[in-house]
């Protein structure tokens, strides 16, 4: 079982989000066992782990998609928290003929209401947001003519146009090249300190995780091992987890994570 | 409403011109969804659906339409409930099966209806040229109020539709905006089916939204440019269909599929989809109407001189049948025929109208067998109609008028073809 993170953790008011002793199931079977976990505001916190391990039923946890069967999902103030999601990058239907700037203001829909539209306002939120990711330019072009990091861009710009309290991302570099990956995870980063978001990660990229996350919940088998960065990214750990030699190591002050086999 | 058709080649055919613009407008907007949301098999099923619930209510002698209905509402209500979402290949798999058992229970209903094969024929596959205008009207008001509902809630559809993950984390409840959409689509479905029918509703619902998405315009142009689209391939379809006096409603579908390559032509060169265009129209134009045995038997037109080769007389009388839940109409066939050797169609059939009451009887097969000189014949026949009804009305056809080679018959030839009910 894992610990929660946090000095005290009841009283730690940087937590946005707990998950005390959490377990989900689908049908007979347990997805997840007895997590427990803090989400923080103004962090990173990654959730690492092979396929199946339970990372993407924990994020739907964490969006209030799924109840526990047991346990529970603490939020700050008694009330869910404004969230901004950005899924997987299929997860799109791209027959639709959006543009960049429609996708946008689909964040907006929760707060307009039932039957009002985004007006001028609306349009210009959403073109600053395009703005902030560096796309600007892109707002009238189509959605799915898109680079896959343009993609990715756009859909963050979605996710914080409604100004969210928690960002939940599913496997934000999946799929893109090494420059477009780590400008947005430079990205998130950035965001997660400049307005004091909790952020959510899962990914493969461990990469990422060493360098750029504060919390690391490592999952395997439904269960979860979880703590700072720093004390979560060893050889011994990673290694029992990924259920194969892993190696840490430092390059020019990065953290560096390599198949130990390649050493 | 159809006054400007005045003049027109469609003049002739004025409810199958107001019934199929309407449609052809209003149908290809909820299309888009259709195709979009890629659930056009769907969309297959409920069409299926809605006609097995419709034969069921012929088959129990309830109003077949709200029995369509609500047998469509039940499905959409179990479809939905099964989230198709989740797996999306088992949902396909269901939905084979329900088309295939409901395809055959609409056959088997069809089997156990005391209904005339006729009715049961038009009120499951629809008919554009004899919708009345009180169908026309429910029709149009049913096509309006669901554009006008989706259109409401653009937004939610859209979200949930592009991204229904992102939707259910924002708070939306998919499975209500999905509901609201494919009820929409079932109250839809059946309703058109009394007037275009299963095929050129479906027709109208995908091709133009196809058509549409093809030219790659924006979201909202695409949605308007599916209508514009539908609007014209139906008028397409109709001035074929009387000019090479074709069947109206294969006529259509035709010329709604004959926008895919031409807007797919458009997108690569405007030049390319006009020539493309422009040869449709020749092909279409080129198609000369056949000459048929019925057409030269055609007793006269009134401006020639009349030739009475043969004509025929029919009286009707219609009184209430006891049960209260039908007509029964008797009608008296009379024969004038001066040589036996004059051409005549084989055939002679009479629709019925009045209210919401549409009704095709054949009055006899055996014309060309009747000898020269003067024959009667007489009959019976008995028409649903269980609401209020005080006049029957009737025209001559030679033959059914799904049928390719059938005509109407001049009714302006001193025929008694009205009948106050008794």
């Amino acid at each position: 079982m894992s610990r929660p993170l946090g000095d005290g953790n009841l009283h730690d008011h940087r937590v946005l989000l707990r998950a005390e002793g959490v377990c989900v199931g689908y049908g007979r079977g347990d997805v997840l066992t007895n997590v427990s976990l803090a989400v923080r505001c103004g962090e990173v916190t990654a959730l690492v782990g092979v396929n199946g391990s339970g990372k993407t039923t924990f994020l739907r946890v964490a969006l209030g998609l799924i109840r526990p069967r047991v346990g529970a999902l603490v939020h700050l103030a008694d009330r869910r928290p404004r969230v901004g999601y950005v899924p997987q990058a299929d997860a799109s239907e791209v027959l639709f003929p959006v543009t960049a700037q429609e996708v946008v203001l689909m964040g907006l829909t929760p707060s307009l209401g039932l039957l009002a539209r985004a007006g001028s306002t609306g349009r210009s939120t959403a073109a600053a947001a395009l703005e902030r990711f560096g796309v600007g330019d892109l707002g009238p072009r189509r959605f799915r003519d898109l680079s896959g990091g343009q993609r990715q861009r756009v859909l963050l710009a979605r996710a914080l146009v409604g100004r969210p309290e928690l960002l939940v991302l599913d496997e934000p570099v999946r799929g893109l090249d090494f420059t477009s990956a780590a400008a947005l995870v430079a990205i998130i980063t950035r965001l997660a300190t400049e307005h004091d978001l909790a952020v959510i990660v899962a990914t493969h990229n461990l990469d990422l995780v060493a360098n750029h996350a504060a919390t690391v919940a490592l999952f395997k088998d439904g269960r979860v091992k979880a703590g700072p960065v720093g004390e979560i990214f060893n050889d011994e750990l990673l290694s029992e987890y990924h259920g194969a030699p892993v190696h840490v190591d430092r390059v020019a002050g990065h953290r560096v994570v390599v198949p130990g086999e390649l050493l | 409403m159809t006054g400007w058709l005045e003049g027109t080649p469609l003049a002739a055919i004025p409810g199958a011109v107001e019934a199929g613009i309407v449609s052809g407008l209003l149908l290809p907007w909820l299309g888009m969804w259709v195709v979009l949301l890629r659930i056009v098999f769907l969309g297959v099923t409920l069409a299926q659906v809605a006609a097995a619930g419709v034969a069921l209510g012929l088959a129990l002698h309830w109003p077949p339409l709200p029995m369509g209905l609500a047998l469509t509402l039940l499905v959409v209500a179990a479809v939905v409930r099964s989230d198709v979402s989740r797996s999306p290949l088992a949902a396909d798999g269901r939905l084979g099966a329900l088309f295939c058992v409901a395809s055959a229970l609409a056959l088997l209903f069809v089997s156990r209806s005391a209904a005339d094969l006729d009715e049961v024929q038009h009120v499951l596959h629809g008919n554009l040229i004899y919708a009345s205008h009180d169908v026309v009207f429910v029709t149009a008001a049913t096509l309006v109020a669901a554009v006008a509902l989706l259109s409401l809630f653009f937004k939610q559809l859209l979200l949930v539709g592009f991204d229904q993950e992102t939707a259910q984390a924002l708070g939306l409840s998919t499975r209500r905006w999905t509901l609201l959409l494919f009820s929409v689509l079932a109250t839809v479905l059946t309703v058109s089916m009394r007037t275009t029918g299963s095929l050129l509703t479906f027709a109208m619902l995908v091709l133009p939204a196809l058509a549409a998405l093809s030219l790659r315009q924006g979201l909202l142009a695409s949605f308007v440019l599916a209508s514009v689209l539908g609007g014209l391939g139906t008028l397409a379809g109709l001035l074929l269909a009387v000019h090479a006096d074709l069947h109206v409603e294969s006529s259509i579908t035709v010329s709604l599929f004959v926008l895919l390559p031409i807007c797919g032509a458009w997108r690569r060169s405007s030049l390319l989809g006009a020539a493309l265009a422009v040869l449709a129209v020749v092909v279409g134009w080129s198609l000369a109407p056949i000459e048929r045995e019925a057409e030269s038997a055609h007793p006269h037109h009134h401006d020639e001189p009349v030739v009475e080769a043969w004509h025929v007389d029919v009286e009707l009388s219609a009184e209430r049948s006891q049960d209260g839940d039908a007509i029964v109409v008797s009608w008296l066939l009379t024969m004038h025929r001066l040589e036996h050797d004059v051409v005549v169609p084989a055939e002679l059939w009479i629709v019925l109208t009045g209210g919401d009451v549409m009704h095709e009887h054949m009055l006899t097969d055996e014309l060309t067998l009747l000898p020269a000189g003067k024959t009667t014949l007489r009959g019976t026949c008995l028409v649903p109609a269980g609401g209020p009804l005080h006049r029957l009305e009737g025209q001559l056809w030679t033959g059914p008028m799904s049928a390719v080679h059938a005509k109407p018959i001049d009714i302006a030839l001193g025929l008694v073809l009205g009948a106050d009910v008794r």
